[in-house]
């Protein structure tokens, strides 16, 4: 809902991102999604957001939820369940350094708002959904869910305020940014990111100029990786000699890689 | 450090998983149903995970000893295998491991003694007979022993043993506990040594060969059987000088007629494998060498394979008696186990996680990728170790 947006818009200075049938937000390394309420609802936004923008390759879900807590608590999803389906999903959560070890649960997606406040879950009804789709995209060391106490036993569903969600989505700032922190900068996953990404953007120059089969565009590519990663460095294009023949090309730097020198 | 621990329902009151878990107390804490539930579950990235593992803490079901492959022993007619632990602390680049398991997790079954009771019943079906019993393939056996304490526990269930002997498989120097104790007769340590360049290189987290060469020499002073196992070989255009001074450093250090058993064996994966480790490592020099797909393994072509073993294996034997010797099966020319087994008293085979072959995943709700398919399941067997 918009109030559950705002905080973050504000937080992470997101601007208005014109899109159709999107309430979307942008901002530097941040896309902001108003999925509305509901799985299917949430689903399609997130399927219609992936369709307008591509390279998002980490998903946080964040919203309110009920459960036998404190109003205004946070917990990050250590499991997320589909109660329709029973599905589950175990995100791989940061380490206890990134984020607080202690407040963690199940987060149980429904249908319909549920009064059945427990300990060890909270209630929603969109986090499985969009785990659901964004796993279809990314792995789930990159797929994670924030939620805030909402309602609990002493103040149910139908106490729910709209004018309480803001202050209890602030809290939920420390949690979110630390999350964004540690997707951005993951070492590791940045250098294989940039391994394929250099490797890629060769292989469809030299495809763009020679014609390759899907099979030869598919054999190029990981003699460019093999290339890459015992060089150092990917074939200076100029120095590959005519581009006129897929097949001389892949023979060409296939020779270059059988007889080059391995030393420990 | 593990920052969560997934506890199975079925263990947590289980002694020896609370005494694991008390070693965490900053460590988030998710109860499951049964490991599989994370271990297995699809949209993980083991690369990724290995930065920053989970430990799962199960109970293993179904069953806990299976035996080897046929032609895998170290001199023994009955030969198994068990794993109290799934995966490896140690993050080498020819790890099978690697191909084989969707999740970077650690996973440690707590109920070793349900292991112990089939070991028991497993020798005990031929009490005549010798049965050799192999840990350390689908783990390390020793790296996580300062949590786990498993060395300790299994070799005082080998002590009551006389017709079971144990292998340990590591990389590990954790032999604080092993040093402490009388050596076990019916057991022993088995390192796995790489030329020092390359174990820099490729065998992430692992120790030195510095430090593995230290350790295997206070475990034979103090008494204790050794084993090496140089296994898998890897080439380069100087693995003449790189192996012949690895023996040296090695032989120099140990007393060679007392090593219980040497085996060489080649780099070797399962093609499914080795396709899974190049989607995850496409950055890997070592994956990105020549190699050759035969019998669904993937190899050094045959010239290289066979130039490289029979160098090692003509080093080695300068230095061992070749009753101490075992060599792995030759992937570009491979023998028929099962002939070779009938032919001679003393096969080769070493390695392998041919485990991978037979890993029984019976209590796992959803199922581990396994080699049951391929003809020649052996992988470059080091997990890790």
């Amino acid at each position: 809902m918009t109030a559950e947006a705002k905080p973050l818009v504000e937080a992470f200075n997101l601007k208005a991102f014109p899109q159709r049938g999107l309430s979307a937000w942008m901002g530097d390394g941040v896309c902001l999604v108003q999925t509305g309420m509901g799985a299917q609802r949430a689903a399609a936004r997130i399927e219609s957001l992936l369709s307008v923008q591509v390279g998002i390759d980490a998903f946080i879900n964040v919203g309110v939820a009920g459960g036998d807590r404190e109003l205004g608590d946070v917990i990050i999803a250590s499991s997320l369940l589909d109660q329709v389906s029973q599905r589950r999903w175990y995100p791989h959560l940061p380490a206890s350094s990134v984020i607080d070890a202690t407040n963690h649960c199940e987060v149980v997606t429904v249908t319909e708002p549920c009064r059945d406040y427990r300990n060890d879950c909270v209630y929603d009804m969109e986090a499985a959904s969009v785990a659901k789709v964004a796993t279809q995209h990314t792995d789930l060391s990159r797929i994670h869910a924030v939620k805030v106490i909402s309602d609990n036993p002493s103040h149910s569903v139908e106490d729910f305020c709209v004018k309480n969600v803001t202050p209890w989505m602030l809290n939920t700032l420390p949690t979110v940014e630390a999350l964004i922190e540690c997707l951005s900068t993951n070492k590791h996953r940045h250098e294989v990111v940039d391994f394929r990404a250099n490797v890629q953007s060769l292989t469809d120059h030299i495809t763009s100029v020679c014609h390759h089969s899907v099979t030869q565009s598919h054999q190029l590519r990981r003699l460019l990786e093999r290339y890459l990663a015992t060089h150092g460095h990917l074939p200076h294009i100029e120095q590959m000699g005519r581009l006129d023949s897929s097949q001389q090309l892949l023979q060409k730097l296939e020779n270059e890689l059988t007889s080059l020198s391995v030393i420990y | 450090m593990i920052s969560t621990l997934y506890i199975e329902r079925d263990i947590e009151s289980h002694p020896r998983a609370q005494a694991i878990i008390a070693r965490f107390p900053k460590s988030r804490r998710i109860s499951i149903d049964r490991y599989g539930d994370v271990f297995n579950q699809t949209a993980q990235d083991f690369r990724q995970q290995k930065q920053q593992p989970a430990l799962i803490l199960a109970k293993k079901h179904g069953r806990r000893v299976l035996p080897t492959p046929p032609g895998y022993h170290i001199g023994g007619e009955r030969n198994f295998y068990f794993s109290h632990m799934l995966n490896c602390v140690y993050d080498c680049r020819y790890c099978f491991l690697q191909g084989m398991y969707r999740s970077g997790n650690y996973v440690v079954f707590a109920n070793f003694d349900d292991f112990f009771d089939d070991i028991k019943s497993t020798a005990n079906e031929k009490p005549e007979e010798p049965s050799w019993f192999f840990s350390g393939y689908d783990c390390d056996s020793l790296a996580l022993n300062p949590i786990t304490e498993f060395t300790d526990d299994v070799l005082d269930h080998f002590n009551t043993l006389p017709n079971a002997y144990l292998e340990l498989r590591t990389k590990s120097t954790q032999i604080r506990s092993l040093l402490k104790r009388e050596p076990v007769p019916n057991a022993v340590v088995a390192y796995s040594l790489s030329p020092e360049s390359v174990a820099a290189k490729h065998e992430h987290k692992a120790p030195t060969l510095k430090k593995r060469i230290q350790a295997l020499q206070d475990l034979q002073n103090a008494g204790w059987s050794v084993g090496l196992r140089f296994d898998p070989i890897l080439f380069s255009d100087n693995y003449q000088s790189l192996y012949t001074e690895l023996f040296e450093q090695t032989f120099n250090a140990l007393d060679a007629d007392a090593i219980h058993s040497v085996s060489l064996g080649p780099f070797r994966l399962p093609k499914p494998f080795y396709k899974r480790m190049i989607r995850l490592y496409p950055d890997s020099s070592l994956l990105a060498q020549p190699m050759q797909t035969k019998t669904a393994m993937v190899s050094y072509p045959s010239n290289i394979e066979q130039d490289l073993l029979g160098f090692c294996e003509t080093e080695l034997l300068k230095r061992i008696n070749k009753n101490q010797y075992f060599p792995c099966v030759s992937i570009s020319n491979p023998v028929n186990p099962v002939e070779e087994h009938k032919s001679t008293s003393k096969l080769a085979l070493t390695p392998v996680s041919a485990l991978a072959g037979t890993v029984d995943n019976s209590d796992a709700r959803k199922q581990e990728p396994t080699l049951h398919d391929l003809a020649l399941g052996q992988p470059s067997r080091e997990p890790s170790t």
